[in-house]
């Protein structure tokens, strides 16, 4: 099963703005692109010289923000984001 | 919101519901603030529910609460290239009362946070604390996205991406080796056929972990759990490991849910539900203080987890029973300065799993710094049992030389006797 089909299986309430920021300097500079490698969602992509970001796949994991120290995550909006229907 | 509460718990996951439970059983008026849309709508749990510390709290709610399966199995598997080896525990399920079950988070969440609130907490859902409020000496309430509220004390359950502790000042933001993250899915099945794959009773549930070759230059383990109608399979590995673009998280599930030692569980199944979480792993060395003026740290936040015995869910439930009784004894005395909570990060390093935490302290870093020990005993152990029970002529003493030297070429014999001293201090 592709991660994409994966991806469509899950409920987001899509909040209109970003909950996600990355620094267009830094990753223009940026050797590892952690993000691209640790994303459960593939919510990074890489289309020279910008990384952009599908923040309405982002699951709330985190671990873009543990693995590069310029990526600005918060929490989406109050009741925006993931919703589990399992968990 | 212009009330004033006792006390504002952020995140209504056990550990959070924990501390607002004990807290408005003793009269304290209390909100719960939850971001997800219900409780347990952003919470996913990676194990099994141990039931001793909820059982101390709410003696015998298994005959309430909604649970899974009562895991009367465990299991660890050894994954080496072309075998596996699966070693199996299993408990008589009339001779015991329950251990640990599974659960889903959003029936379990949901269901726990009607208990505190059947004891005179107030829910909020759908809103997000941004940040704590304060009058330059002590936590005076919380900002949220829908307004300010005030409170004598701010408990934060916010899990494990503990982002209001960072900016109180009682943490710095974890590093990529002191949290794991954890990819998994929800397959169903019928119950029968579940219970015929593992050789289950009605209400039985089994659990395994995985170690070895599907986890290759990570510190990571995989694990597959029974529920009702369902089988949660996943993996999860320390992120500073995930970091070779052949590992994405998403293409490692599919890896792991291929191995022969994992697919004839899940065959026929249907994923219903693609999840990921962070586990904190930063065991007791990356727990954040845990109060501050006016300031409580549990669950998640507070880094209690243990990758061992994939404890958590219980130590939030702990913490947050300690916390909550500590605020009590605040509430009474009025005095929600550092020195009267600091009995909370007394008691809670007092307890079995804490005092676990700080024996097993450097056990993920050791095993880090040796990163070629997940590959090398579960594939010395698999040749080793391969040659066994190859009957190819070979006397069985020279099919023990053989082992040796099986066993000695993925690990030299001196490596082995450190690995044996320096893991065996962890835990004797």
């Amino acid at each position: 099963m592709k991660l994409e089909e994966k991806l469509y299986l899950l409920r987001h309430v899509v909040d209109e703005e970003s909950h996600i920021k990355v620094d267009d300097e830094a990753c223009a500079k940026c050797a590892s692109r952690i993000c691209l490698d640790v994303c459960p969602a593939n919510v990074y992509s890489y289309v020279e010289p910008k990384v952009f970001v599908a923040y309405e796949n982002c699951v709330e994991c985190g671990t873009c923000r543990i693995a590069c120290p310029f990526i600005e995550w918060v929490n989406p909006k109050g009741g925006a984001g993931i919703s589990y229907r399992y968990g | 919101m212009t009330e004033k509460f006792d006390a504002i718990v952020v995140g209504a996951g056990p550990a959070g519901v924990t501390s607002a439970y004990v807290m408005a059983k003793s009269g304290m008026k209390i909100l719960v603030i939850e971001r997800g849309e219900c409780p347990g709508s952003k919470n996913v749990i990676g194990g099994v529910l141990y039931v001793k510390t909820l059982h101390d709290l709410i003696p015998r709610f298994w005959t309430e609460a909604p649970l899974e399966r009562m895991i009367v199995q465990h299991s660890y598997c050894l994954i080496g290239k072309n075998d596996s080896t699966m070693v199996t525990y299993k408990r008589a399920r009339e001779s015991e009362t329950p251990k640990g079950y599974t659960i889903l988070r959003s029936k379990f969440d949901r269901w726990y946070a009607k208990k505190a609130e059947d004891a005179g907490a107030i829910l909020v859902n759908k809103t997000n604390v941004t940040e704590l409020v304060s009058d330059g000496s002590k936590i005076t309430g919380v900002r949220t996205d829908r307004g300010d509220v005030s409170s004598n004390l701010v408990v934060i359950a916010e899990g494990a991406n503990a982002m209001l502790c960072e900016k109180a000042g009682l943490t710095k933001r974890a590093k990529p080796n002191q949290m794991a993250i954890a990819v998994k899915e929800i397959i169903t099945l019928p119950s029968d056929r579940i219970q015929e794959r593992f050789g289950l009773k009605d209400g039985e549930g089994a659990a395994i972990h995985y170690v070895g070759e599907p986890f290759e230059g990570l510190v990571g383990f995989g694990f597959l759990y029974t529920n009702l109608d369902s089988i949660s399979v996943g993996f999860g590995a320390i992120v500073s490991t995930m970091t070779t673009e052949a590992a994405k998280p998403y293409d490692l599930i599919e890896t792991f849910k291929a191995e022969p030692s994992v697919e004839p569980y899940i065959r026929d199944g249907q994923v219903k539900e693609y999840q990921a979480h962070m586990i904190p792993e930063g065991g007791y060395a990356g727990m954040p203080r845990l109060f501050s003026g006016g300031v409580l740290v549990v669950g998640d936040s507070a880094m209690l987890a243990n990758p061992i015995t994939g404890e958590g869910a219980d130590l939030a439930v702990l913490s947050g029973r300690i916390a909550g009784e500590v605020a009590t004894n605040s509430h009474r005395a009025n005095d929600f300065s550092p020195s009267g909570l600091s009995k909370y990060q007394d008691l809670l390093n007092d307890s079995f799993p804490v005092r676990d935490m700080k024996k097993q302290s450097g056990l993920l870093r050791y095993i880090e710094k040796n990163l070629e020990i997940m590959q090398a005993y579960p594939e010395a152990f698999n040749a080793a049992l391969g040659e066994w029970f190859d009957v190819d002529g070979a006397s069985r003493e020279e099919k023990i030389k053989k082992i040796r030297t099986i066993v000695t070429s993925r690990r030299s014999v001196t490596r082995m006797l450190k690995d044996a001293y320096v893991l065996g201090r962890k835990f004797l």
